[in-house]
């Protein structure tokens, strides 16, 4: 199944190479982007700076100086060629999450957008196993995406200049989590606790690219006291 | 010690920058002007990919606390060192005692002071560049304050017999030519939207910084082209949001985007770029694979050459 996934191999810029798959961003598209940076990461190719996992590419950037653009394009290519079905499952993760109320102000704007009510826009954003397809926007920052994902909103008209840290958003068919306080336009929906990006500790990335996570919902006593204990 | 007097416009600790983190929307930053970073580092016998001090469209002023070695690359000031001119592009030994003014700026944006032996602030994530809107790196992820006082290596670097190398003497980067850019699968020669970009004369807006440049000019069409998604930003990556002023993005750009890009700027054009202010003009030529390689090849010798 896997291995038919097609793709395309393209240069943007002197010294970086895109790996793109065709069609939507899907779990089967991540499964195979996370096997291909797995891949070309382990072989530790000369001349590799860095590489990048996105929806549907992984992009390698490399030092003209130091490698050859055709090893790049042959590197991308092979570890896309061996790619067999049993494709590297993530990590299972569960996010507790305070829907709605002073933790998710947007929530009524897009229970409005689905034309259902609050409560049944939460059921519905905690159904799906959402994956990690891409971290980006902010340090620690995910975009998870779901198949059968039935919460969508389009981004706000006006961004917010101040999302506080923690909120989880909609924007399209992905939610995401604001690991820090920062201006933002997508909908909030809710927030949590998880600390994305900590540098102290050891490892200082909470999500990666091709986790699987479950979202929980917790009412604002039991938020309230998990944040006590922090 | 070097103690900060005045800390210019926006002065930060670069090192090559923080590679390997992108993938969890580490960005990479890094010096503006790599060229110039590197050569800085190369005539006060450095390694190439040392911290040293970026500094942006006015400098610091700076006491030393020691002797120390110190040159500095990049855009044109008239520098003083206790009040006496001293080149650029070289490498000047200096008293404990004696202050480094920055004076007016006469041609490029961004200058470069390194330190024989480097600065020395912790390695976050693998790197001590500062990335400012991420609050990462240097001091506390912020740029230089009057009143800093920052610590040299005394034998970080690779301590090379100072004069023994030939290095380029004027100011490279500061050239006023226009930037070459390559196509993509998407967008070539013959695509209106890359004409447009060559066609065109832009302005860079006031609205730009490490992160990008905002072009000003006639807007460019977007044409059809089919959906983009999200993936790993380039730097020089020239991106079309919908309005159609293009943006390209520097060093301190985000991870990821999803605006279609419909060109790049070449490696070896990078750092005539970020030698450029707001305001000035900017012209775009498009140029092979082959030739953004041999330049870059051509820039490269000229930090090779030895006497």
């Amino acid at each position: 199944m896997v291995r038919n996934q097609k793709f395309r191999v393209f240069r943007q810029g002197d010294s970086a190479v895109v790996l793109e798959y065709e069609g939507e961003p899907s779990y089967e598209i991540n499964g195979c982007v996370v096997f291909v940076g797995e891949c070309v990461r382990v072989q530790n190719h000369t001349g590799v700076l860095d590489v990048v996992e996105g929806l549907r590419t992984v992009t390698i950037f490399f030092d003209p100086l130091a490698t050859d653009v055709q090893r790049i394009v042959s590197a991308l290519e092979n570890a896309a060629g061996t790619q067999s079905s049993a494709e590297k499952i993530g990590r299972e993760l569960t996010v507790s999450v305070c829907y709605g109320g002073l933790y998710g102000p947007d929530l009524a704007e897009v229970a409005e957008y689905l034309c259902c009510s609050e409560e049944e826009v939460i059921a519905r954003h905690q159904k799906p196993v959402y994956r990690v397809y891409m971290i980006g926007f902010l340090p620690g920052f995910p975009y998870m995406g779901a198949s059968d994902s039935e919460v969508s909103a389009p981004r706000k008209e006006y961004p917010r200049l101040r999302v506080e840290k923690g909120s989880v958003g909609i924007a399209d068919n992905f939610t995401g989590v604001y690991p820090v306080d920062s201006p933002g336009g997508w909908h909030i929906i809710g927030r949590c606790l998880v600390d994305l990006f900590d540098l102290d500790a050891p490892d200082p990335f909470f999500f990666h690219v091709g986790d699987n996570v479950k979202f929980k919902s917790v009412t604002e006593d039991e938020y309230c006291s998990f944040r006590g204990k922090k | 010690m070097i103690h900060i007097l005045e800390p210019g416009f926006s002065t930060t600790i670069q090192d090559k920058g923080r590679w390997g983190y992108q993938r969890f929307g580490v960005p990479v930053s890094g010096p503006m002007d790599r060229f110039s970073h590197r050569l800085a580092n190369l005539i006060v016998g450095n390694h190439d990919g040392c911290t040293a001090l970026e500094v942006a469209f006015t400098g610091p002023r700076i006491f030393f606390e020691r002797d120390l070695v110190f040159g500095v690359t990049g855009a044109e000031f008239d520098l003083t060192l206790d009040g006496k001119k001293i080149p650029m592009n070289t490498a000047i030994e200096a008293r404990s005692g004696t202050c480094l003014k920055f004076g007016k700026r006469r041609n490029g944006a961004r200058s470069y002071i390194s330190f024989s032996g480097g600065i020395n602030v912790p390695s976050v994530l693998g790197s001590r560049s500062t990335h400012l809107g991420a609050g990462l790196g240097g001091l506390s992820g912020r740029a230089v304050k009057a009143g800093d006082k920052l610590t040299i290596g005394r034998d970080a670097g690779v301590r090379v017999k100072l004069g023994v190398r030939r290095f380029p003497k004027e100011n490279v980067c500061c050239a006023k030519r226009s930037i070459r850019i390559v196509g993509n699968l998407f967008f070539n020669r013959e695509s209106d939207a890359l004409s447009a970009m060559t066609a065109g004369l832009f302005t860079m807006s006031t609205k730009s910084d490490r992160m990008g440049y905002r072009l000003l000019g006639s807007p460019i069409a977007r044409l059809k082209y089919e959906k983009w998604f999200s993936s790993a930003i380039v730097t020089g990556t020239i991106q079309l949001p919908k309005r159609g002023e293009p943006i390209i993005l520097m060093v301190d750009h985000q991870t990821t985007g999803g605006y279609p890009v419909i060109a790049t700027v070449i490696s070896a054009d990078i750092p005539i770029l970020a030698q450029r202010s707001p305001g000035d003009a900017i012209q775009f030529e498009i140029v092979t694979y082959e030739k953004a390689f041999t330049e870059l090849i051509r820039q490269e010798r000229a930090l090779l050459v030895e006497s």
